[in-house]
């Protein structure tokens, strides 16, 4: 098993998939950031603190040159031969997020039936279904332009690539920007927020479904940008992807097309039943 | 097996990877996913023709259903990739019935 090992990571495998700790840190901030959320509160100063030194020894690492490895190797032995390691680690982030967003909607759907009043779509519900619709298309186009953006710089098309990863970018930005603008107009205007208030109280558990389902959508959104972001900066940078080296690519697009997968599922749950 | 093999092994998956990749339907999929999403918006009008809200639901979400599975398979290559990889998302879609039923059921 060793020897297996050892021959399917060659050279490639010592600098690449054992070559930072920083994931590790971060992941451990998330946990005990959010253990103390419930149980001691300034364990979150200690999260915070642990993310800080995380994002800062990962950037630290990243501007000294490391890169996303060539994905023609084999990785790990066993069943997973042929699955790039990286790859399925945004893979398991994703079960992970299936069951987060799983648990708010299915909370939220268990509120809705228990609520004395929820307002029907297109008769009195303050949302905006056709805004929304628009917005539903733009993040449909984002992930069409992102596998256009993957298969440019598997191509070798440099100019496909830069310009469907920047489209990606500036969709996602939009996106991100007609919920603000949403979230202003239902708070302000249809007096529509996530507790309730004097003016609608009728609206206090549909308000606060609302935002936690399209707030957390909207945050991992915005996590998203920030990726395509760093990869239209890291896209500019000569030969940094190549044909051959380009999986960071293809795993920032796996996570961004699974938040558009969950905006499918949320769009129909909370505007259109 | 021997580190050539391997490497030969993995040259064929790659080679047939790459002929894949030439006929993956991206914008065919592009096309599906807005079409279907005008017919989403307009199922709340459905009403107005007698559709009981039951039926609308269960459109609602079998159209999300296939758009999600178009997205899965051929934007994030889950047709593409090794069979386990595939299995990897499935797991938890059972468990997440059986949580949503019981919150929604109870």
């Amino acid at each position: 098993m060793a020897d297996e090992h050892a021959a399917t990571h060659g050279e490639h495998g010592a600098a690449g998939h054992h070559g930072s700790v920083w994931p590790f840190v971060l992941a451990l901030a998330g946990g005990i950031g959010f253990a103390g959320i419930i149980t001691f509160f300034p364990l979150v100063f200690v999260g915070i603190a642990l993310l800080i030194t995380g994002l800062a020894g990962w950037m630290r690492e990243d501007a000294s040159g490391v890169k996303f490895g060539e994905i023609t190797h084999p990785t790990e032995p066993g069943i997973f031969k042929f699955v790039s390691v990286r790859k399925l680690g945004m893979w398991l982030f994703i079960v992970s997020e299936i069951f987060f967003f799983s648990a708010i909607i299915g909370n939220s759907l268990a509120l809705r039936t228990r609520a004395p009043y929820w307002p029907a779509p297109g008769v009195d519900s303050p949302l905006n279904i056709p805004l929304t619709a628009v917005n539903t298309f733009i993040l449909i186009t984002s992930s069409f332009t992102m596998v256009q953006a993957l298969k440019g710089v598997e191509k070798g098309n440099l100019r496909l690539f830069r310009g469907a990863l920047l489209a990606t970018l500036l969709l996602g930005i939009t996106f991100v920007s007609i919920q603000v603008y949403e979230y202003n107009k239902l708070f302000f205007g249809e007096h529509l927020t996530p507790w309730m208030n004097t003016i609608r109280p009728e609206l206090a558990t549909f308000g606060t479904t609302f935002y936690m389902q399209t707030g957390f959508h909207g945050a991992h959104v915005t996590g998203g940008v920030f990726g395509l972001a760093y990869l239209n900066y890291k896209a500019w940078k000569k030969d940094w992807f190549t044909p051959k080296s380009h999986e960071a690519v293809e795993i920032v697009g796996l996570y961004w097309h699974f938040v558009d997968i969950v905006w499918i599922f949320l769009f129909p749950i909370v505007y259109l039943i | 097996m021997s580190m050539e093999t391997q490497e030969e092994g993995m040259g064929a998956r790659l080679a047939r990877a790459a002929a894949v990749a030439v006929k993956r339907p991206y914008f065919a999929v592009f096309l599906v996913l807005g079409v279907v999403t005008l017919f989403e918006i307009n199922v709340p009008s459905f009403g107005a023709y007698g559709i009981p809200k039951a039926v609308q639901v269960m459109m609602l979400m079998a159209t999300a259903g296939a758009k999600g599975a178009l997205v899965a398979l051929y934007y994030m290559h889950l047709k593409y990739e090794p069979l386990v990889l595939r299995y990897v998302p499935l797991v938890p879609l059972g468990l997440v019935a059986i949580l949503v039923l019981t919150l929604v059921v109870k």
